[in-house]
């Protein structure tokens, strides 16, 4: 706008709300990307293998099959499919982190109505019988494949990939913590996985009334809670050359752990590489 | 056509010619490295009939080691001979056969739908087609691909009526092969289909047939040879996606971690096929996401800022005409789905995607299928009532004009100022200022850091070719761009902390490669005000 002399029709061209409307939209659309829904799925971990999309590829020819014959059909059920399917990632356009699996949850399971009425369409469509053979034989084979390439990783490699991404170490930790806590006076966690009090109230089944009593809160800007500690334990980071000494027993991520000290237990994401370290 | 049809088709001529004429050569701000290589090759040639390696009458450009195709060098020859060296000629070849373009799509469409309604309808929107426009205003060898492609498919279409027209088919699809590496594997491919669709038809005409087959054996000859060479595949191996070991990791760790658990079928799950065949239908669905084609196409030198590839209210109408053509199926319906789908098959194992230059040929379907979507859509209004008629078509027209004038406003007054980095400015106004003050220095040296300045300095300073032949002409383009030289001029990467040392000489090169306490001559500005170029001495 300023490069038009904030003129009276730059105004109008440069719109906020018009430009609003086009990021609406094009978030939007990241929800029907090739990429997120057949490919790797959602870019979180957390959310998708990165093996497999979203859908199976399986599904891409009869899903597009079965959007042409709900239409061409004119089938009674074709609206209120359509309007869920389309209507659900609104709510999930309006943020920045697009395409976003969880947030279109909601669409289930149209996806699989649509393909579902596609790959009845196409056999229906297929005349000759040996035609409809062949072709069952290779849709199915194709689709166990994906099934079995899906499965595989899901079990075989992704528990070990992605361990981290999960939070993995912290039950260990908290075990391995929970047994030797006695002789010391005071345990220092890291925040570095996120959240540390939760998995140590959750682990050693805390009793709530006793939580309430010593936890230390605070609130952050964006309205989240932060615990900085309880009981004997706290919440925070280490600074080595600035920490008073004190019969404390540390949980530190494994490359922060400072030399001379000695230590209890390494912990090993599932991929073998060291993550939480118990150390005096 | 109808007489009423005739006016509105010259109107659309002239329209089109307009929107690709109208600053051409001024407007984006600056050739590109690409641009100025061929505009200077082809000068090169005109005055010696050799390239900047001194190769006569070349097949492939070695250029900058991209080993380029040639025709665009040849087509600039006789436009650099009229006009001279300058932006306009060596962007001229490219608009003007984008304007046959948009005259051939009318009669690609007319063949296919047999309506010249639709005909008007594509050619309309291929006229102010941002994708279209973008290309057909510079000198990349896709857009001439595209043209090639285009007449040969119209040719190929009307000659299953006109036999002879067969091979002109062919020799018009011959000429893309030598016009961009993407039609190396889009055109053979388009034109299987085409003949396996039409096998019937063509049977009827198999004289023709055989001529035509015999001269395209003969015209591919020569490619045989230059894609067997090492130099002819370099250029698949820089872009080539599957060619990069870095996607095999992980599928060998996971190889190995099947061996260690005792998962049998490891080898064949995790097989690198399977991995290819994964990253390949990754980048070839790329080109079918919205937002890629609607609002944010790719790199900034493929649009406008802010603009995609097609307006945001095609998108319906894309949908419907696609829709449409399934459920009508006009005449030679499959021809558009089989160039839809083949389209982004060249660019599909590449880096960089999604990518418009290496899929321009996808902006065909989507202006037919836009078309017979609009044209349905006027179908349908035909039979409402004044007032619904009149006012959809008030909404659409509104639509329409606000997003084509927001595109014209983006691409002439933003474009040029913001994107002026994108478009490599300042070399011209860089090399003119070294021309200038070369007399008090015993040596110019300009940083490689300004991408390919050799040929920058070379284009705008229109050093005459024979004398940089005798000179020995480019050493290398690609990898090696660090021996190049001519005259006073001297092309190689600048250490500061050595080069402060040598007396004498001129500097140029980017501003963060000279510290504060470097005399400074000049600096150049891109359009938007910040630093482009230092001159120092």
């Amino acid at each position: 706008m300023a490069q038009d002399q904030n003129a009276w029709w730059s105004r109008i061209v440069h719109n906020r709300r018009l430009s609003y409307t086009l990021l609406f939209f094009e978030h939007y659309f990241h929800h029907f990307e090739g990429k997120f829904l057949f490919i790797s799925g959602d870019g979180n971990p957390k959310f998708s293998t990165q093996e497999v999309g979203e859908l199976y590829l399986f599904d891409l020819p009869f899903l597009l099959a079965g959007i042409y014959f709900l239409i061409k059909r004119k089938e009674k059920a074709a609206f209120p499919i359509f309007w869920w399917l389309l209507v659900a990632p609104f709510p999930a356009a309006t943020a920045r982190e697009t395409p976003h699996a969880l947030r279109i949850l909601d669409s289930l399971p149209t996806w699989q109505i649509i393909t579902a009425y596609g790959f009845l369409g196409v056999y229906e469509t297929v005349k000759k019988s040996l035609l409809k053979k062949l072709f069952l034989i290779f849709a199915l084979s194709f689709l166990i494949f994906n099934f079995t390439f899906y499965i595989h990783n899901y079990y075989a490699h992704y528990p070990s990939q992605y361990s981290g991404e999960w939070q993995y170490g912290y039950k260990e930790a908290v075990q391995t913590v929970s047994a030797i806590e006695e002789n010391y006076q005071k345990v220092i966690v890291t925040k570095a996985l996120g959240r540390p009090y939760i998995y140590f109230l959750f682990y050693k089944r805390y009793p709530p009334q006793k939580f309430w009593q010593s936890s230390q809160v605070e609130k952050e800007p964006f309205g989240f809670i932060n615990v900085l500690g309880f009981d004997k334990y706290e919440f925070r980071e280490v600074e080595w050359d600035k920490e008073e000494k004190g019969n404390n027993l540390y949980v530190m991520l494994t490359k922060d752990v400072p030399s001379g000290a000695r230590i209890h237990k390494t912990i090993n994401l599932l991929n073998g590489e060291p993550i939480l370290t118990i150390f005096d | 056509m109808k007489k009423s049809q005739r006016i509105i088709f010259v109107l659309i001529l002239v329209l089109a010619f307009v929107l690709r004429f109208y600053q051409l050569g001024v407007n984006p701000p600056s050739l590109d490295w690409d641009e100025t290589a061929l505009g200077y090759n082809a000068w090169s040639i005109l005055k010696t009939s050799k390239d900047e390696y001194g190769i006569r009458l070349p097949l492939t450009l070695r250029s900058f080691d991209d080993y380029k195709p040639p025709v665009y060098v040849y087509l600039t020859v006789p436009s650099v001979a009229i006009f001279g060296l300058n932006d306009f000629a060596v962007r001229l070849p490219s608009a003007l056969l984008g304007v046959l373009t948009v005259v051939t799509i009318c009669f690609l469409a007319y063949e296919i739908f047999q309506s010249w309604g639709v005909g008007l309808l594509a050619m309309f929107l291929m006229s102010i087609s941002p994708w279209h426009l973008q290309f057909s205003r510079v000198a990349f060898e896709t857009n001439i691909a595209l043209s090639f492609t285009v007449f040969g498919a119209w040719a190929f279409l009307a000659g299953l009526k006109k036999s002879k027209l067969l091979i002109l088919s062919i020799i018009l699809f011959g000429v893309a092969l030598y016009s961009y590496h993407s039609a190396r594997i889009f055109v053979p491919l388009l034109g299987l289909t085409l003949v396996a669709i039409f096998r019937k038809n063509l049977f009827q005409f198999w004289k023709y047939c055989l001529i035509a087959g015999v001269i395209g054996i003969i015209i591919c000859l020569p490619l045989f040879r230059i894609l067997t060479t090492t130099e002819g595949r370099m250029r698949l191996h820089g872009v080539s996606s599957i060619a990069d070991p870095a996607i095999l990791y992980q599928s060998i760790a996971k190889i190995e971690e099947d061996q260690t658990s005792g998962f049998p079928l490891g080898r064949f799950v995790h097989n690198r096929r399977i991995v290819y065949l994964r990253t390949f239908l990754e980048g070839y669905l790329y080109h079918f996401n919205a937002t890629w084609l609607f609002f944010r196409s790719d790199l900034n030198r493929h649009h406008a800022p802010g603009i995609g590839l097609l307006y945001f209210w095609e998108l319906p109408f894309v949908l419907t005409g696609i829709y449409l053509l399934l459920k009508n199926k006009p005449r030679y319906y499959l021809v558009i789905f089989a160039w839809w789908l083949l389209s982004p098959v060249p660019a599909a194992p590449t880096t960089q995607l999604p990518h418009a230059v290496r899929t321009l040929n996808m902006v065909v379907p989507m202006v037919l299928f836009s078309a017979y979507g609009l044209y349905g859509f006027f179908e349908y209004l035909k039979n409402k009532t004044f007032l619904v008629k009149n006012s959809l078509l008030f909404v659409f027209g509104c639509l329409l004009f606000f997003n084509f004038v927001y595109y014209l406003h983006q691409y002439y007054v933003h474009m040029p100022v913001e994107w002026s980095f994108d478009w490599q400015y300042g070399r011209k106004q860089a090399a003119a200022a070294t021309e200038s003050l070369k007399d008090r220095y015993a040596k110019v040296v300009v940083s490689t850091k300004l991408e390919q300045p050799h040929m920058f300095w070379l284009y705008y300073l229109k050093y005459d070719p024979v004398k940089y032949l005798s000179e020995g002409g480019t050493s290398s383009g690609g990898f090696a761009e660090v021996r190049n030289k001519f005259d006073k001029y001297e092309f190689r990467p600048i250490n500061w902390e050595k080069d402060q040392f040598e007396k004498n000489v001129l500097f140029v090169g980017l501003p963060s490669e000279f510290p504060g306490d470097a005399r400074l001559i000049k600096t150049i500005y891109y359009l938007n005000g910040e630093e482009a170029i230092k001159i120092v001495d």
